[in-house]
Formats: structure tokens, C-alpha cells, sequence
């Protein structure tokens, strides 16, 4: 990975992080554990940076090295508040994670313009270029869903479950680049498992 | 010799005994060698030495396990996989270099290097397969790691970057592959000493299968000497590339079942888990089971033909695409069914989830292989 390419990874990863304490900071009633929004269990995920300042709260880390490796951390809050989060916190999150999913795509087409099978870029193929689309389709789709007030708790956990899906097929496009905690895995990654916390606790059936 | 259904039983009673141990790897990979004595990984080692190198057979019941069968090693991958994938990965053993010795070495060469299996030998030994390069992940015939002729004659430099090389970070001899000249009959198959002047291995931060201690090998300069040469003897389009793409069509089966053996694991878990599932979980659920026997039998099908010397390029690839995607299906219902706090509350199935990413990107993502099924149709030999 060149610099260059490296570092439009570590401004998604900054883009998540700070989408992700927007959403605290938006969302977190007045006195909560921690000043955090906690999922089930009284988990939460937030920045290292918003978990340091959060710091006079009790609250016991949870190793997650894929998460840590994005500068997102996980803790749990044992004075934790009401367990579900609120619908707008869970939009922002899967606003959140659709933006990351787009910049990967983006990210993607830097990638896979300077690298080349059987002597064609292979930016070039239609299987590649209908990839990037459909994951671009895809996030300005949940995006679209994550801002309409009709969409329930069931709507946004569907819609993560599709995000999650297509955001894998996007990271294929990388190959063993994909795979890595410090490439654009990692941040897909852990969106998913804030996604996972937050917002899939509602399933139908 | 001991029948294929005796090993399959015996490999499903010791895969039991890497539950505990896959977790204490996954924190820490260095602990691999506390871990070694297991039967599981003797048996997993067993299966991969060919009858004329082995010295000390595996015996079930007193029986000899005979090694060097793709269809023997599917079937044991598989069942050890359901205990854990990462510890049959980072297992010592000839692995993916022990088939390409098979098919290109020769007798001097193969011997010097499954004598490092024997008891004779002091200590494990583990290898890597050194074929993919960034931006051009398996793609033999594009690699750009090059043999430079060196001073001696016939004596080489060897040149390039290899990337997401499993136990790359700490194996001790490996087959890489190189370019001496341009065109795909231009590649060589060199058996390299990791711990030769000239090689440099980089652990590289992975999502999973941490373990496994992938890495990034930088030669600058290796020397290599005729007799590290693989099949030196036969004309340029016998050695080189050919072995990459027989031990691909070996390995491939594997890597299948691999992702067949955890994808059963998540499903066995889920139900120990939650007992009763709602009537569309359970007929999720019910759907994977049924997808995973028809993979398995498809899978154990191309690797019988394997053995037999004619590798059905779809079928292995149908198989190997199928079935890593059911093992990512499997941890994504899982999940989904265990409710949110599960990938931080059940660390088995969180390290699951994360490990069986790998096995779609692992000797070439998907579109790959659909491309190899689509040959197939235009052949008119897929099902």
C-alpha cells in the first residue's frame, strides 16, 4: 500500500471515529454512565479519544483488537442506563457505516487503478467496476433509509444485515489487502461490530 | 493401513481437544509450540507425508494412516477445522511446499526436506508457500519476484516481495516462486532456508486467523544454488509454474473444507446455544445444514478426483467458493441469532467470525473461481 493510499484509509478511519462520537455526544441523555450511549449488556463503543475523557466512569475495556486498531474501543459500563439505544443514535451509526462503506468503494478505485491482471488495469473489468457500483448503490441506499423517520428499529437492523453483506463483497475487491486490521477491513470490521451492538438487537422472528 | 470412515471418526474425537488452545493462540500466537504435542496435529501432520518419507506412522487402532491423499487430508482438515482452523493452519508440516516437492522435486531433494519431518530431526518444522505479491494476489504467471543470475554459474539472487504468506513469520523452509526470465515458462519453484542471509519476514496485523502469523517476506538478495532449483531437470513448461497450479488444485479442497468444518462448528454452536430457535432461525439454520452436506460431498467428490490425477477445475472451485461463503453465511446467522452482545460475550464464535473471512480471499477471491465455473459451462463439463 503507497503512503498516499495509506493515508486515505487512516482519514476513513478518523471520518468513522468521529461520526461515531457525534452520535454520543448527540444522543447521550443528561447523566449517563460514562457519557456514552451503552448498547445491551451496558457495552458501549466510542473513540479513545471520547472513552479517555470519559474517564472518570467505571467502566471495564473489553479487548478488541480490530476495533482498537480503527482507534475504537469497547467498554462496559456496569451503572449502565437503559439498554436500547435511541432510534436516532442508531441512524447516525448506520449513517456512519454507509459513509464508510462509500469511501471504501472510492478508496477502491484508487486501489485497483494501479494494479493490473493479465496486463489490464483491473479497474478495467466489468466484474470489478459493477462491484464498486453496487457498493455505492448500496450505501447511498442505507443512507437514504437511515433518514427517513418511518424507519423502525427493524428497519435499520435490516438494513445494517444488507450493509454487512455488501460491504464483505466490496472488500473482496482488495484480496489479502482486505484481511488487514490497518487496511480497509479494519474499519468495515468494526463497524460491524458497533453495528452488531447497537442496532441488530432487533430481529423479526 | 486404516480406512478413510476409522480416520474421519478418530479426527472428529481429537478435533475436541483444540477447543481451549485455538483461543489461547488467537491472544497470543507464540504459544503455538505448548500446543504441538495434541493429537490432532500429529495427525494433521500424518496425513500430509507421503508413504516413501514416512518414518513413524500415525496408527488408529494400531493402523497406519498413509499420507500424501487429498481426499484423506479433506476429510481430516475438515473435521479438525470444527475444533479449529486456525491451529490446522499454524500446525507444522509440509503443507502446500510438501506437494510441490512431490510433484517437481526430486529424490535427493524431496528427501532432504521431509527428513525434517522425522523424529530424527530436532524439533517442528514449519513452511510456507510463498506465491502471492501485492496487487497481484495468486496470479502465478504475473509475478514479479525475480532470480537474478549471481557470480557462480547456475547460482542465482532472489529478488521481490511476498505477501499474505501463512506461518511465513516464523516457518523455517519454504517453496517460493520466482521469475528467471520473462513468459510463464520463465517461473522457477525454489526451496529457500528462512533462515538463509537475505530474507526478511514481517508479521502483518490481520482481522483473524492470528495464529496463522501471516506475514510479508522480503528477499534482497537470497542466494540460491542449483540444487534449490525444483525439477532443474525437466524443460521449463514440467516445473515452475505447473507446481504452483498442482499444489493450487490440491490445496483447494482443503481450504474448502476448512471453511466446511468451521461453518458446521457455528451451526452445532448456535443450537447448543440457544436450544430453541424460532421457526425462521431454525429453517435458516435447517437451509445451511443442507448446503453444507452438498458441499461437503461435492468437495470430497473433486478431491477423490484430485487423488485420481484429474482435478476438475470447476467442481474445486464451485466447491471452494460455496463453501467459504456458507462458513461467513454461518457466523453472520449466528449472530444474528445469539443477539448483540454475542461477539463480545462468546469469544469461540467472535474469533470464528472474524477467522472465516479469510478463507474466500485465500488462493484467489471469489470472482476467480466463478470465472473457473463459467469455463466449465462453456465446456460443457459443470453440473
Amino acid at each position: 500500500m503507497t503512503t498516499a493510499l495509506g493515508s486515505s484509509v487512516e482519514r476513513i478511519r478518523e471520518r468513522y471515529r468521529l461520526a461515531l462520537d457525534t452520535a454520543h455526544e448527540a444522543c447521550v441523555e443528561g447523566g449517563a454512565a460514562g457519557g456514552l450511549v451503552t448498547g445491551p449488556g451496558g457495552y458501549a463503543y466510542a473513540s479513545h479519544r471520547r472513552l479517555a475523557a470519559c474517564s472518570r466512569w467505571i467502566a471495564v475495556p473489553i479487548r478488541q483488537l480490530v476495533a482498537e486498531s480503527t482507534g475504537v474501543a469497547c467498554v462496559r459500563l456496569p451503572a449502565a442506563g437503559p439498554e436500547q439505544p435511541s432510534p436516532e443514535f442508531g441512524r447516525r451509526l448506520l449513517v456512519a457505516h454507509a459513509d464508510a462503506v462509500g469511501a471504501v468503494a472510492r478508496h477502491a478505485v484508487d486501489d485497483l487503478a494501479g494494479r493490473t491482471a493479465e496486463g489490464r488495469p483491473l479497474l478495467a473489468r466489468q466484474l470489478v467496476q459493477v462491484a464498486v457500483a453496487d457498493a455505492v448503490m448500496l450505501a447511498n441506499e442505507t443512507a437514504g433509509i437511515a433518514a427517513q423517520p418511518e424507519a423502525d428499529a427493524i428497519v435499520l437492523a435490516t438494513a445494517f444485515h444488507r450493509l454487512v453483506r455488501g460491504g464483505r463483497v466490496l472488500l473482496r475487491l482488495f484480496g489479502g489487502a482486505g484481511f488487514l486490521r490497518d487496511g480497509p477491513g479494519g474499519v468495515l470490521v468494526t463497524a460491524e461490530l458497533v453495528g452488531t451492538l447497537y442496532l441488530s438487537g432487533h430481529r423479526d422472528g | 493401513m486404516v480406512d478413510l470412515e476409522t480416520v474421519e471418526k478418530h479426527a472428529i474425537d481429537v478435533a475436541a481437544e483444540l477447543r481451549g488452545p485455538d483461543l489461547v493462540l488467537d491472544a497470543d500466537p507464540d504459544t503455538v509450540a505448548a500446543h504441538l504435542d495434541l493429537p490432532a496435529l500429529r495427525l494433521h501432520q500424518a496425513t500430509m507425508i507421503p508413504p516413501a518419507h514416512t518414518e513413524q506412522p500415525y496408527r488408529i487402532d494400531g493402523k497406519a494412516v498413509v499420507g500424501g491423499s487429498c481426499l484423506v487430508q479433506t476429510v481430516v482438515t475438515e473435521r479438525l477445522s470444527y475444533g479449529d482452523p486456525g491451529l490446522v493452519l499454524v500446525a507444522p508440516g509440509p503443507s502446500l511446499s510438501g506437494v510441490v516437492l512431490d510433484g517437481l522435486g526430486d529424490a535427493a531433494q524431496q528427501q532432504a526436506f521431509y527428513r525434517r519431518f522425522t523424529q530424527r530431526f530436532t524439533g517442528p518444522t514449519w513452511t510456507f508457500f510463498a506465491l502471492t505479491e501485492h496487487g497481484k494476489g495468486s496470479a502465478a504467471a504475473e509475478l514479479e519476484t525475480t532470480l537474478l543470475p549471481a557470480a557462480d554459474p547456475g547460482h542465482f539472487t532472489l529478488h521481490g516481495t511476498k505477501r499474505y504468506i501463512g506461518n511465513g513469520a516464523h516457518a523455517q523452509v519454504g517453496v517460493v516462486f520466482a521469475r528467471r526470465a520473462p513468459g510463464p515458462f520463465g517461473i522457477e519453484a525454489v526451496l529457500v532456508d528462512a533462515t538463509a542471509p537475505g530474507l526478511t519476514a514481517d508479521l502483518l496485523p490481520t482481522i483473524g486467523l492470528t495464529g496463522a502469523r501471516i506475514a510479508q517476506l522480503t528477499f534482497d538478495g537470497l542466494l540460491v544454488g542449483p540444487d534449490m532449483i525444483l525439477g532443474r531437470t525437466r524443460r521449463p513448461s514440467r516445473r515452475g509454474l505447473l507446481g504452483a497450479r498442482e499444489a493450487l488444485h490440491f490445496y483447494r479442497p482443503l481450504l474448502a473444507a476448512r471453511a466446511i468444518g468451521v461453518a458446521d462448528a457455528v451451526l452445532d454452536h448456535v443450537r447448543d446455544a440457544r436450544g430453541w430457535l424460532p421457526a425462521a432461525g431454525q429453517a435458516q439454520l435447517d437451509t445451511l445444514r443442507a448446503r453444507i452436506r452438498y458441499t461437503r460431498d461435492r468437495v470430497r467428490a473433486a478431491a477423490s478426483a484430485v487423488d485420481a490425477g484429474s482435478p476438475p477445475q470447476h467442481d474445486i472451485a464451485a466447491g471452494k467458493l460455496g463453501a467459504s461463503r456458507l462458513a461467513e453465511e454461518a457466523t453472520l446467522l449466528a449472530v444474528e441469532l445469539l443477539g448483540p452482545t454475542t461477539l463480545l460475550e462468546d469469544p469461540w464464535l467472535a474469533k470464528a467470525y472474524r477467522d472465516v473471512r479469510a478463507f474466500e480471499i485465500m488462493d484467489g477471491v471469489g470472482d476467480l473461481h466463478r470465472l473457473q465455473v463459467f469455463q466449465g459451462v462453456l465446456r460443457g463439463v459443470a453440473r
